[in-house]
């Protein structure tokens, strides 16, 4: 009877039979290499590994004790598994006896990973506490996320000079060396908030409030990004965190909660406002503004968005991004100039806001011209069915050069 | 909206049981009541005209979806005009209670605590909210526009009471009456909470009024900011 597990000369001819592929090889090795290399980049701002805050400062110390951890052993695995399959592999030799039952071995081998774990878990529960602490909140703001951008409204704090909610998106403003806490929530599908240099992610979902601790070491913008799957631009769904200094975190307030100045009568901005009366103000709120009759204007983007709500476009100059930051509302050379700002010098330049020789005209009139050609969203109308009639993201509103050269005008004096 | 979530799941399969409960009790009645020579031709009746259906539906896929798609249509519709007529949803009576058949002996008691915005109290005659994250009691909480908040209302008094919102003011489209519209939690006993969920598509500066909320028979009002 021939047995079937001596086919060995069969095998020969196979492995023989098997070209070795050097270009393969290479290649595999490049992408290896270039892999390793990402690791040297400088212009990275969402490095995990260089936190910017106490909380991200925790993560950061975790890593240096579990990834060496881990890496070691995580070799030791591969080399061992490397050893063993070289040194037994099958090469038509009988096959061993085999033995069952070594305690000393299975003691040491279920003792040592315990151990190894046990350290590990210490050190990653205390971390997850501490990092859970909301007892010590000194500010608190509310996050929402939705296709796909992040608004942010900070509720009456008279301690930080907010005597009424400030709204805005895009960029969260807060003050330095603050614990701010993050009452995250989503108005749609389920989004995840992140800003690597100052703490972890955690997940937005529709009828929940979770709790996100940020805290920022010194002044400057820290860039983030959506990490949970959220449909067609979940990839361009960012954010930015904004750390000012307390003095010009409560000049930020005092801007936010002036009253809304219309633009000049006969100017072109106020042309402008007459086509955001038209168009825009069927989604979003420039909270102030009022129509020639004196009644307040009210968007409804209740009606409009599947989500029920449309950044609120009150003080708009004063951020650097628009479009759920996937633009820059600065020309590079400006954003470059806030970006790199010294901490002491960082307030000044954003608080300056955007004004008409820094403006990013480009990717604002290409966004006001048609945003679904330039960002991808579910706003074709005649596939809304699904929505009942309501956009996830922009519609392109077919608005000619010169209405467009008016809306800018107009943008331009949110400030 | 607490309903849909937390009830809407149980819904279907409960009245699946009940449905084929129900089947299997009239057979057993059917089968009981009728003589042994009878029974056994009225199941060959009933029989053929379960196998005739069954083998339209899978021969002939334009009957397969008719009845389906009359059910889904018809459920379409119900839902579309609950959903209409927001006057329904939101306002209930909110004054003293006067129906004798509430629940009065409800446990009253709360499991949704990882999903409130803000817990309004109700002691020692007065009424004031906490919100997480700001240490002490506030008289104004912040609502994002359109999206569901659930709001705490938890009674330390020795009295019954329950929390009211006030969402402003509609006309009511048949009669043009101006009615207020408010929404609000039963009557709660002492160390009892009930639980409000909201959702409020306009901001404040659309209302003239605001929106606030407060306990009747207790001092003190929360004003709603919704920005």
């Amino acid at each position: 009877m021939t047995n079937p597990t001596d086919n060995t000369a069969g095998k020969k001819q196979d492995m023989k039979s098997t070209p070795r592929n050097p270009r393969r090889a290479l290649a595999g090795m490049v992408a290896g290499s270039g892999l390793l290399l990402t690791g040297c980049a400088t212009n990275a701002p969402q490095d995990i590994f260089q936190p910017k805050g106490p909380n991200a400062h925790d993560i950061n110390q975790l890593q240096k004790l579990v990834f060496p951890i881990a890496g070691i052993v995580g070799v030791i695995v591969l080399a061992l598994a490397t050893y063993i399959f070289l040194k037994f592999r099958d090469r038509g030799q009988a096959i061993p006896s085999q033995a069952h039952g070594r305690p000393i071995v299975e003691i040491t081998l279920t003792v040592v990973p315990a151990l190894i774990l046990s350290v590990v878990g210490v050190f990653t529960f205390r971390t997850i506490f501490d990092l859970a602490e909301t007892q010590d909140t000194e500010m608190v703001i509310n996050v929402t996320g939705q296709q796909w951008w992040w608004e942010y409204d900070y509720p009456v704090q008279e301690d930080f000079g907010i005597n009424q909610p400030i709204i805005t998106s895009g960029q969260l403003v807060m003050p330095v060396g603050t614990k701010v806490l993050l009452r995250e929530t989503s108005r749609d599908v389920i989004h995840s908030y992140w800003i690597p240099a100052l703490n972890g992610k955690k997940d937005a979902v529709p009828g929940r409030i979770n709790l996100l601790r940020l805290e920022a070491d010194k002044p400057g913008i820290y860039a983030g990004q959506c990490t949970e799957f959220c449909g067609l631009s979940h990839a361009n769904m960012r954010m930015e965190a904004v750390a000012l200094s307390k003095e010009d975190f409560a000049k930020w307030v005092a801007n936010q909660q002036k009253p809304y100045a219309a633009p000049a009568a006969g100017t072109l901005a106020a042309e402008g406002e007459q086509v955001f009366l038209n168009q825009c103000v069927r989604c979003h709120q420039v909270n102030g503004q009022k129509r020639a009759d004196g009644t307040a204007v009210i968007a409804a983007p209740d009606e409009n968005v599947y989500s029920g709500a449309a950044p609120n476009l009150s003080h708009l100059m004063t951020r650097n991004t628009f479009a759920g930051a996937m633009f820059d509302l600065l020309r590079p050379a400006c954003r470059k100039d806030v970006w790199s700002a010294k901490p002491e010098e960082f307030g000044a330049k954003y608080l300056a806001g955007v004004s008409e020789d820094c403006l990013n005209a480009t990717d604002l009139r290409a966004w006001l011209r048609n945003a679904p050609a330039v960002k991808p969203m579910y706003a074709d109308p005649t596939k809304l069915g699904p929505t009942d009639g309501k956009y996830r993201g922009m519609p392109a509103l077919g608005l000619s050069e010169t209405d467009i050269d008016k809306l800018v005008a107009y943008l331009l004096t949110l400030k | 909206m607490v309903r849909t979530r937390s009830v809407g799941p149980l819904e279907y399969p409960a009245a699946s049981a009940v449905a084929l409960g129900a089947v299997a009790y009239l057979f057993s009645r059917v089968m009981l009541n009728v003589s042994k020579s009878a029974g056994a031709a009225l199941f060959i009746v009933i029989a053929s005209v379960v196998v005739s259906v069954a083998f339209l539906a899978a021969y002939r896929p334009s009957f397969r979806g008719r009845p389906l798609v009359a059910v889904l249509a018809l459920r379409a519709q119900l839902a579309k005009y609950s959903k209409e007529d927001p006057y329904s949803i939101t306002h209930r009576e909110c004054g003293p209670e006067e129906s004798e058949h509430y629940d009065h002996h409800a446990g009253n008691a709360v499991n949704l605590r990882a999903n409130v915005l803000a817990t309004v109290f109700v002691k020692d005659g007065k009424a004031y909210a906490e919100l997480i994250g700001i240490k002490k009691p506030v008289n104004s909480i912040t609502i994002a526009r359109s999206n569901d908040v659930n709001i705490l209302f938890r009674n330390l008094d020795e009295k019954e009471h329950r929390m009211v919102i006030h969402l402003g003011e509609k006309a009511v489209a048949e009669t043009g009456v101006v009615e207020k519209l408010e929404n609000c939690t039963q009557l709660a006993g002492k160390n009892q909470e009930q639980l409000l969920t909201v959702n409020i598509k306009k901001p404040t500066i659309a209302m003239k009024d605001g929106y606030k909320i407060e306990v009747p028979g207790a001092e003190g009002e929360i004003e709603v900011i919704v920005p």
